[in-house]
C-alpha cells in the first residue's frame, strides 16, 4: 500500500515541480538575512538543495566542506575536474558524489548540466590560480623546507606542530584531522583559503607577513609534506 | 431418448453415491454438521469466522502454489521472489493475493475476535472454543511474521534482527534462544532454513488442527445465540435451555444461516481480489544487507503497532516490558473465560469489558497509525539536504569541521535533529555536549544502545574522535561541557591503525 501512495505522491511531486519550473525562470533563494544571494539555474538548485547543500553549505557558503560559490576556486579546478568531482565525489574524502553509481544518480547529462550550473551562477569573472591547484600536478613536497613555511606563515593562528592547547584557528596537526583529510584537501585549503572562517588563501596576506607575500607552488607542497610528517612523528 | 439418458445418468450417481457412502459413511458424517441447527437471530454478526477460515483456504491454495516456485535459500529467495514477479505469468498476482489475504484473514480474526468478547459468547460451556481460538490468533500472527521473513528483504532481516534481539534479553536463556531461533549467531542460510519450515510445514499443521479442533467445539456446543439484557448464563441451568430454544426456534445451518457466510466471504473475496489486482504483492523491498543503512525497515501491518511502541517507550522499561508483557498477555488472553464464565452478556450489562475492548482498540489503532505515518521517524535525506546550521561552525577547529562532516556523512541527522532540523527518531543533538562527556559520545557512537544501532565497524578511530570533538562543541549558550571522569580520555595517538581513509589520502 504505502508503495503506491508513494508512487503517487513522486507522480504528484513531479507534477508540482513542473509546475513551477513552467511558471517562474528562476527559483530566487534568499538568505534568513534578506540580504540577495546569487542563485543557481532552478534545476541545478533542486539538486544542489537535495544533494549538496548539507555539507557545502545553504548557497554554497558556510557549510562545512568547501565554500562552492568560489569563482576563483571554481575558474581554477574547472569544468572537466569539476564534473568529475560531481560524478566520482572526492576520493578519499567525504563528498560521495552524484553520479550514476551514487544514491543520488544523476545521469551525465544532469551532471554536466549542474556544473554548468554552477560555473554560470557562481562561476562568473573567476580568475584561475597561476599555480597548479591539483596534487598530481603540483611538485613534490619537503617537509624540513615545510617547516619553516609553517612557522612563518600558519603557526601564528593554528598553533605549533603539536601544541595541544587553544589556538585561534584550531590545530592542523591533529593527528585525527590529517587522517581525515586528503593531500589534496590540505592543498585546496591553503590555496583558496576558508575566506568565510577568515583564512585567507595562498595569495595571503597571511598575519605578520608582508602584505604581497604569496606562497609559492612549491612552498604549499611543502607544508603539506611538513603537516604528513608530524602525524607519523611520536610525540 | 434424452429423458432416458438423463434417468439412467441419475441412477448411475445415486448408485455410485450409495456404494461410497456404504463403505465411507462420508455423508452421515457430513449430513450432521451441516444441518446442525443455529439459533435464528444468528446472522450477519457471526460471518467474520467462516471468512478467516475461507482467506485460511485462499493461503494455503495459493502459498502451495508459492512454494512450488520459492528458493528457500538466503541467496536465491530474494532473485526467486523477482522470478515469480516478473518472469512466471501471473505469479505477480499469485503473491499478491497471497499477501492481502493474509492481511484480510488477520483483520477478519481480529474482527471475529472482538465480536465473541463483546458479545461474551466465551462463556459457559464454551470456555474451550475461546482458548483454541486465542491459540489460533497466535498461529495467525506467527504465520504472520514468519510469512514476512520469507520476503527476505530489509524489512525481513531486521524484524528479525530485532525479532533475535528480544529474545537475547530473556536472562540465562536468551543466547541459547537467540541460536535456536536463528540457527547459529548470526541471521544467514540456516534462518531462512528455519522460519521456511515454521511458516510451510509447522504452523499451517497446527492451524489446521486447532481449526478442526474449534469446529468439533462448535458441534458440540452449538452457537451462541445473540446476547439480550437479562437473559444470564447459568452453567446449571444454560445446555438444558439452550437446546430447548434451539429445537424451538433454531434453523439447519444449511443453507438458513450459510447463505449469509455465503454471501460476505463473496464479498469479501471481491474486495481482496481487486486489492491484490491493483495494489500488487507486497515487497520484496530492499536487499537485506546490513551494511545498506539507507533503509527503512517496517514490520508488516499486524506488529506495527509492537514497533511504535517500543519506539515510544523509554530505554530502561523495555527489557522488563519485553520479557514481563506477553506472558501477562497470553494468560490474560487464555484465562479470559476461566475469570467470567457465567452472567450477563449483553454489552450494555457488561460497561467494564466493553470499557476495556474500547481502550485495548484505541491504542492498539493509534499505535499502528503512528506506525504508518511515524511523525518520529527518521528522515531518509536528511543527510545530504540539510545544511549544519552555520552557528555550529563558526570557530570551529579544524578537526570539528570534519566531525560536522563525518556527522552529515553517516547520516546521524536522518535520526537526530540539529537546529531544529533532521530525525526525531533520536534525541536531538543541539546541546548534547553539555549532556553526554567524551567518553560518553564514544561509547554511545561505537557501541549504540537505546536503539540506536552500533557505529563502531562503520566508523574509523579518526571520524569517531572527530564526530565526538564536534559533539562536544554542541552546548547551549553558557551550558559547560560535560566532565564527567572516565577512562576512555580524549585519545590522538597516532600509532593507532590507518583508516581506509587514510590510506586513501595516500601520502
Amino acid at each position: 500500500m504505502s508503495t503506491a501512495f508513494k508512487n503517487i505522491a513522486s507522480l504528484l511531486g513531479v507534477i508540482v515541480v513542473a509546475t513551477c519550473l513552467q511558471a517562474c525562470g528562476k527559483i530566487s533563494a534568499t538568505d534568513p538575512d534578506d540580504t540577495v544571494v546569487v542563485s543557481l539555474p532552478q534545476a541545478a538548485m533542486a539538486n544542489y538543495a537535495e544533494n549538496c547543500s548539507a555539507c557545502h553549505g545553504a548557497n554554497g557558503v558556510n557549510g562545512a566542506a568547501r565554500q562552492l560559490a568560489d569563482a576563483n576556486y571554481l575558474a581554477s579546478v574547472g569544468r572537466e575536474s569539476l564534473i568529475n568531482i560531481t560524478t566520482n565525489g572526492v576520493p578519499g574524502g567525504f563528498c560521495p558524489g552524484s553520479g550514476p553509481a551514487s544514491l543520488a544518480h544523476w545521469n551525465p547529462k544532469q551532471v554536466a548540466d549542474f556544473v554548468d550550473g554552477l560555473l554560470d551562477a557562481w562561476g562568473k569573472n573567476g580568475v584561475a590560480l597561476s599555480i597548479p591547484w591539483s596534487v598530481k600536478l603540483s611538485p613534490a613536497g619537503n617537509a624540513s623546507s615545510g617547516q619553516a613555511v609553517y612557522a612563518a606563515a600558519c603557526q601564528s593562528c593554528h598553533g605549533a606542530p603539536n601544541f595541544k592547547g587553544v589556538t585561534a584557528a584550531g590545530s592542523v596537526t591533529d593527528p585525527n584531522y590529517l587522517r581525515l583529510i586528503t593531500d589534496q584537501g590540505l592543498r585546496s585549503a591553503i590555496l583558496f583559503g576558508r575566506p568565510e572562517r577568515g583564512m585567507p588563501g595562498w595569495s595571503g596576506p597571511f598575519p605578520h607577513q608582508a602584505a604581497d607575500r604569496k606562497l609559492s607552488s612549491q612552498e604549499i607542497s611543502d607544508v603539506v609534506a611538513f603537516l604528513r610528517s608530524t602525524a607519523s612523528q611520536k610525540q | 431418448m434424452f429423458r432416458n439418458i438423463k434417468m439412467v445418468g441419475t441412477k448411475m450417481i445415486g448408485g455410485l453415491l450409495g456404494w461410497t457412502e456404504s463403505r465411507s459413511g462420508a455423508i452421515g458424517f457430513v449430513q450432521p454438521i451441516l444441518m446442525h441447527r443455529v439459533p435464528r437471530d444468528a446472522k450477519w454478526w457471526y460471518v467474520f469466522g467462516s471468512a478467516s477460515l475461507m482467506f485460511f483456504s485462499i493461503q494455503v491454495v495459493t502459498g502451495i502454489l508459492l512454494a512450488t516456485m520459492y528458493a528457500p535459500s538466503a541467496a536465491e529467495a530474494y532473485s526467486s521472489l523477482q522470478y515469480i514477479d516478473q518472469q512466471v505469468p501471473f505469479g505477480w498476482m499469485l503473491r499478491a493475493l497471497h499477501a492481502w489475504s493474509s492481511n484480510a484473514m488477520i483483520l477478519m480474526v481480529v474482527i471475529h475476535m472482538s465480536q465473541v468478547f463483546l458479545h461474551a459468547s466465551f462463556k459457559f460451556p464454551r470456555e474451550l472454543m475461546w482458548m483454541v481460538g486465542v491459540l489460533l490468533l497466535f498461529c495467525t500472527l506467527a504465520l504472520a511474521f514468519t510469512g514476512q521473513i520469507m520476503r527476505w528483504d530489509q524489512d525481513a532481516y531486521w524484524g528479525l534482527g530485532i525479532g533475535a534481539a528480544i529474545v537475547d534479553r530473556v536472562p540465562m536463556l536468551g543466547n541459547q534462544m537467540r541460536n535456536v531461533m536463528l540457527g547459529g549467531p548470526y541471521i544467514g542460510g540456516a534462518t531462512l532454513s528455519r522460519f521456511f519450515a515454521l511458516h510451510v510445514f509447522v504452523l499451517p499443521g497446527l492451524t489446521i488442527a486447532l481449526i478442526g479442533a474449534h469446529m468439533a467445539l462448535i458441534l458440540k456446543n452449538g452457537i451462541s445465540e445473540m446476547p439480550k439484557p437479562g437473559m444470564v448464563v447459568d452453567p446449571k441451568t444454560y445446555v438444558v435451555e439452550y437446546e430447548e430454544r434451539i429445537k424451538k426456534n433454531g434453523v439447519p445451518f444449511m443453507p438458513d444461516a450459510a447463505q449469509h457466510d455465503m454471501v460476505f466471504c463473496g464479498l469479501m473475496l471481491i474486495i481482496v481480489g481487486v486489492l491484490a489486482a491493483y495494489l500488487g504483492p507486497v515487497g520484496p523491498n530492499g536487499i537485506p544487507n546490513p551494511t545498506i543503512i539507507d533503509a527503512n525497515p517496517r514490520p508488516d501491518y499486524a506488529f506495527l503497532w509492537i514497533f511504535t511502541a517500543m519506539a515510544l517507550m523509554p530505554p530502561q522499561i523495555e527489557t522488563a516490558v519485553l520479557l514481563i508483557a506477553p506472558p501477562i498477555v497470553v494468560m490474560l488472553l487464555l484465562g479470559l473465560p476461566l475469570i467470567s464464565n457465567r452472567g450477563e452478556r449483553a454489552p450494555s450489562r457488561r460497561p467494564g469489558a466493553v470499557l476495556a475492548y474500547v481502550l485495548i482498540a484505541t491504542a492498539l489503532g493509534t499505535l499502528t497509525w503512528l506506525g504508518v505515518v511515524s511523525a518520529w521517524s527518521p528522515v531518509m535525506d536528511a543527510w545530504t539536504s540539510l545544511p549544519t546550521p552555520v552557528k555550529y561552525l563558526v570557530g570551529r577547529t579544524p578537526l570539528e569541521m570534519q566531525g560536522a562532516l563525518v556527522m552529515q556523512h553517516s547520516q546521524c541527522r536522518n535520526c537526530h535533529s540539529l537546529g531544529g532540523e533532521g530525525g526525531l527518531r533520536g534525541p536531538n543533538l543541539d546541546n548534547v555536549g553539555s549532556r553526554k562527556s567524551w567518553d560518553q559520545l564514544v561509547r554511545q557512537v561505537q557501541q549504540g544502545g537505546g536503539n540506536m544501532p552500533a557505529y563502531g565497524k562503520n566508523l574509523s578511530s579518526a571520524e569517531t574522535t572527530a564526530v565526538v570533538a564536534f559533539m562536544t562543541t554542541l552546548r547551549n549558550a553558557g551550558a559547560p561541557e560535560s566532565t564527567i571522569p572516565g577512562a576512555m580520555e580524549r585519545q590522538s595517538s597516532p600509532d593507532q591503525a590507518p583508516t581506509s581513509v587514510a590510506s586513501e589520502a595516500g601520502k
